[in-house]
């Protein structure tokens, strides 16, 4: 199977090895509408062949194949290629993802599955295993508030205010990219990371509280505003 | 001895030292709650020798126990260990024990369950880390029962221990019926779900939309399917499945069935030829079940390019389809077991589809086999006309 037509390849080739072929379009689609090349094996032998051929910079792989073990394919997997490796499967049970874990793969997705959440840990995987990330500055004053990550202060007109570790992290990355809008999704992904099991509602919660901490009135937010139907930002107020 | 963190199976007691303590139970009139706890294991040992592979074991044995001690048992309850160390049992002694099961959400059977997941933990860690032998699988089995006062504690608690390993064998069918719905409904929700997000979120070519709607459609069917198969399943198992047999060209139905995986084997390029014709009284929607079943078996395990062979004999009233692949077949062990419903299929999947077409068959009054095949996989399901039917 190849990509669609139209799909701009730009991230890198993405091993999909499953036999279930409805699950591997799906996934050949939503990997190919974030610009990777995906490539299909249906079975164990033909992913170690495909990965020989084609060198993936990433594997999604279910561990219920016919033939060859899922685990087994894992473990070769990971003695012939430094890409990550997350594994999928219809077995939910803790000791599955035990063995999944210790056989080499960075990841384990129990199905059903959504296609944006296994996009979303694809991209995470590969931004930590990409090589070191720019140097964030680590002061950035908006408006009346500073924010110093290296003291993991935060003050409005020079006074102190008390955030919660996560709440400062939440700022901070409002804070460095000043007036660009984050949705819930990509919030959680960047301070929670992609093991994050919870609700995301929990965005909505920690913006409250930054607010409240801030002295951003919620009725009408000067500094972290909300972009309705698509997230937050945060901006110097005018 | 009591639940002591250096113990390992292999240094537990054995029954008969827990004699004089169980002697003084008794006399206090106290029944005791019994948690048995058995490994098996099974598959084929890939590693380099057998005393490396003794070695592993022995150590994954120790480690479960320890994880389980602490975290479900408390000290001063009893261990002893079978012969060999395949089994241990543990008596809950505490005097407030029945406050304890209550923390377990008052269920001796949930204790039990947490003690086995406990050990399983350990046993898949273990088994991993050693880097051998992954399809040399250890499952863990729990029973319980109830260890009553008796003048002779020690005859009492053999017969507690045997009941115990029986609930065990049942639970843990129990499990595997459970596993086997949820792994088997897992896939085509993922589909459904999967695809009408796509269709939520994105902006799609008509053809795409098309594409994705149909997708669904055809998942949701298979979902049916299944859902009707496990229907069936629990009618025959409770006597009151009823079929509706009429004479019908068993080519007929072969045809459909092969709709309904044409999709699984263009994917791998894998061909389906019938050949030959029979005509067998059956129930037309649950005859198309079990050849679906087969079919999706067979491609499923067929290499890509490979071909499926289907054959249709008839000899007098019986009629015999036989479905052959060229995957890499059934081992004696799988032939032996995926003849039991639920069985574990390979690698330890387990195997609804032919448990259900066995069923089936049988319900017929036919019968389904898997007869030894030099090379790939062969399946044969037999009907057999009754004689006053034509």
């Amino acid at each position: 199977m190849s990509a669609p037509a139209g799909a701009v390849a730009t991230r890198g080739c993405a091993l999909i090895v499953d036999d279930e072929p409805h699950v591997a379009e799906l996934l050949r689609d939503a990997l190919a509408a974030e610009g990777f090349t995906p490539v299909i094996a249906v079975d164990g032998l033909a992913a170690l062949r495909r990965a020989r051929e084609h060198a993936p910079d990433v594997i999604v792989l279910d561990i219920g194949l016919p033939g060859i073990d899922g685990f087994e394919v894992c473990r070769t997997l990971r003695k012939e290629t430094d890409a990550p490796i997350i594994v999928i499967s219809a077995r939910t049970g803790e000791i599955d993802k035990i063995v999944g874990l210790e056989v080499g793969a960075d990841d384990y997705i129990s199905k059903p599955f959504s296609p944006r959440e296994v996009v979303a840990r694809v991209r995470a995987i590969l931004r930590r295993s990409g090589g070191e990330p720019p140097q964030p500055t680590k002061r950035r004053t908006i408006g009346d508030v500073c924010v110093d990550a290296d003291r993991r202060e935060v003050t409005v007109r020079g006074t102190a205010v008390r955030l919660k570790p996560r709440e400062f992290d939440v700022l901070w990355l409002f804070a460095r990219n000043e007036g660009r809008v984050f949705t819930r999704d990509q919030l959680i992904e960047a301070v929670w990371g992609f093991d994050f099991e919870g609700d995301p509602r929990t965005v909505d919660v920690h913006v409250r509280r930054i607010r409240r901490a801030l002295g951003d009135p919620a009725s009408k937010p000067r500094y972290l505003q909300t972009v309705h139907g698509l997230g937050y930002k945060f901006v110097a107020p005018k | 001895m009591t639940g002591d963190r250096r113990h390992s199976p292999s240094r537990l007691p054995d029954l008969a030292t827990l004699a004089p303590k169980l002697r003084a139970f008794a006399r206090s009139g106290r029944a005791l709650p019994l948690i048995y706890i058995e490994f098996a294991s099974e598959g084929k040992v890939i590693g380099p020798n057998a005393r490396l592979r003794g070695a592993a074991y022995k150590q994954a044995a120790a480690a479960a126990l320890k994880a389980s001690i602490g975290s479900v048992l408390r000290k001063g309850d009893l261990v002893a260990a079978g012969a060999g160390g395949s089994w241990f049992i543990a008596l809950l002694t505490a005097r407030k024990a029945a406050v304890r099961l209550q923390t377990f959400d008052a269920d001796l059977g949930v204790a039990a369950e947490r003690l086995r997941h406990a050990v399983q933990v350990e046993f898949a860690r273990v088994r991993a880390q050693h880097g051998e032998g992954l399809a040399h699988r250890v499952t863990v089995r729990s029973g319980w029962n109830v260890l009553e006062p008796a003048t002779d504690p020690l005859e009492a608690l053999r017969h507690a221990v045997r009941g115990a390993a029986l609930v065990a064998r049942i639970e843990e069918r129990r499990a595997t019926v459970l596993a086997a719905v949820t792994h088997e409904l897992r896939t085509p929700l993922t589909a459904i779900i999967g695809f009408a997000e796509r269709l939520q979120g994105e902006k799609l070519r008509r053809a795409q939309r098309s594409r994705y709607l149909d997708i669904i459609i055809e998942e949701s069917r298979r979902l049916h399917r299944l859902a009707e198969g496990l229907i069936d399943v629990g009618s025959w198992s409770a006597g009151s499945l009823r079929l509706d047999p009429q004479s019908h060209s068993l080519a007929a139905i072969l045809a459909a069935a092969v709709s309904a995986v044409a999709e699984r084997a263009g994917a791998k390029r894998v061909t389906i030829r019938i050949t030959g014709a029979a005509k067998a009284f059956v129930d037309r929607d649950r005859c198309q079940q079990i050849f679906i079943n087969l079919l999706d078996n067979a491609v499923r395990h067929s290499p890509r390019g490979g071909r499926v062979e289907v054959t249709v004999k008839q000899h007098g009233r019986t009629s015999t389809v036989t479905v052959k692949d060229h995957g890499p077949g059934f081992t004696p062990e799988m032939r032996r077991r995926a003849g039991t419903p639920f069985a574990a299929g390979t690698g330890g999947k387990v195997g609804l589809g032919l448990a259900v077409a066995r069923l089936l068959a049988e319900a017929h009054g036919g019968t389904l086999s898997i007869p030894a095949s030099r090379r790939g996989g062969m399946v044969a399901v037999t009907f057999v006309r009754p004689k006053d039917r034509r």
